[in-house]
């Protein structure tokens, strides 16, 4: 199904009206993005095997759950990449922000970026969650484990001092 | 994420349906999110809540003993609890009758 859609997206692309091709490249890779899911469900249903392996077993279950993280960090990346090439991300500048939410939430500690067109924002915020996902969830157990993947390194040293997950537990009191 | 959850909440604010398929990555967000930012991400849940998003409450308890701020669950009815809608309703009954 997909390789069908990308094929149709290089025939039907050009031929599609200017106002029309940023919505069909949204709805094009919303589908990329679900096709990264069953690489991570696989991640996630090998991390409690892990604590039961060992030795070359252990050594080859991790190999494999790498190269689908791996391909799922990769594509993701990719994906935001052809996103910000087809400036579906770009952003309208504002120099002040007033939030709507002003009177029922807190002040905003930063600027929001506002997408000129705000589909694409609801795309962007599951890749980014879908990253958050794999560098501190999927990432973390692997990395006990012994596994090492260069990509997601930097990317998890970052996370570890946020994510309460990696950081101060100690006031959390085991049953 | 923040900065985009902001963006698409004010694109939306008349569409809060919109927002709910982005829940599950606000829930991603309240467990890597800096401190400064927990008490904002602590109201969007309230608001989801408001919205009739399932599953917020045991969310927001378990964010709370993860980030050891149990007095979030307890002031939680102050909390965020007066909607955008609200507010505009109260404004509007305000205004002196024509």
């Amino acid at each position: 199904m997909l390789r069908i859609r990308r094929e149709l997206s290089g025939i039907e692309y050009v031929l599609l009206p200017e106002d029309q091709r940023l919505p069909r490249l949204l709805d094009d890779t919303w589908q990329e993005t679900w096709e990264i899911v069953p690489h991570c469900a696989k991640v996630l249903v090998t991390i409690p095997q892990l604590k039961h392996l060992q030795g070359e077993r252990l050594v080859q279950t991790l190999r494999s759950v790498e190269k689908d993280l791996v391909y799922s960090w990769t594509r993701l990346n990719e994906l935001t990449g052809l996103l910000c090439e087809s400036k579906a991300l770009d952003v309208i500048d504002i120099d002040a922000f007033t939030s709507r939410h002003s009177r029922c939430c807190p002040l905003l500690p930063f600027q929001p970026y506002l997408f000129q067109y705000p589909p694409a924002g609801l795309l962007q915020l599951m890749i980014l969650s879908m990253r958050n996902y794999i560098a501190t969830i999927l990432y973390a157990p692997l990395r006990d484990a012994g596994s090492r993947i260069e990509l997601l390194e930097n990317n998890c040293d970052k996370k570890k001092c946020r994510a309460a997950r990696f950081g101060d537990v100690s006031h959390i009191r085991s049953p | 994420m923040c900065r985009t959850f902001a963006a698409l909440e004010h694109a939306y604010i008349d569409e809060p349906c919109v927002l709910l398929p982005s829940f599950s990555a606000l829930v991603i967000v309240g467990f890597t999110a800096l401190e400064e930012l927990r008490l904002w991400i602590w109201h969007k849940f309230v608001h989801f809540e408001q919205s009739g998003a399932p599953y917020v409450n045991p969310i927001k308890k378990n964010l709370s003993v993860l980030w050891n701020m149990p007095e979030l669950v307890s002031q939680d009815r102050y909390l965020g609890r007066r909607s955008v809608v609200d507010i505009d309703v109260i404004e509007i009954t305000r205004q002196p009758p024509i």
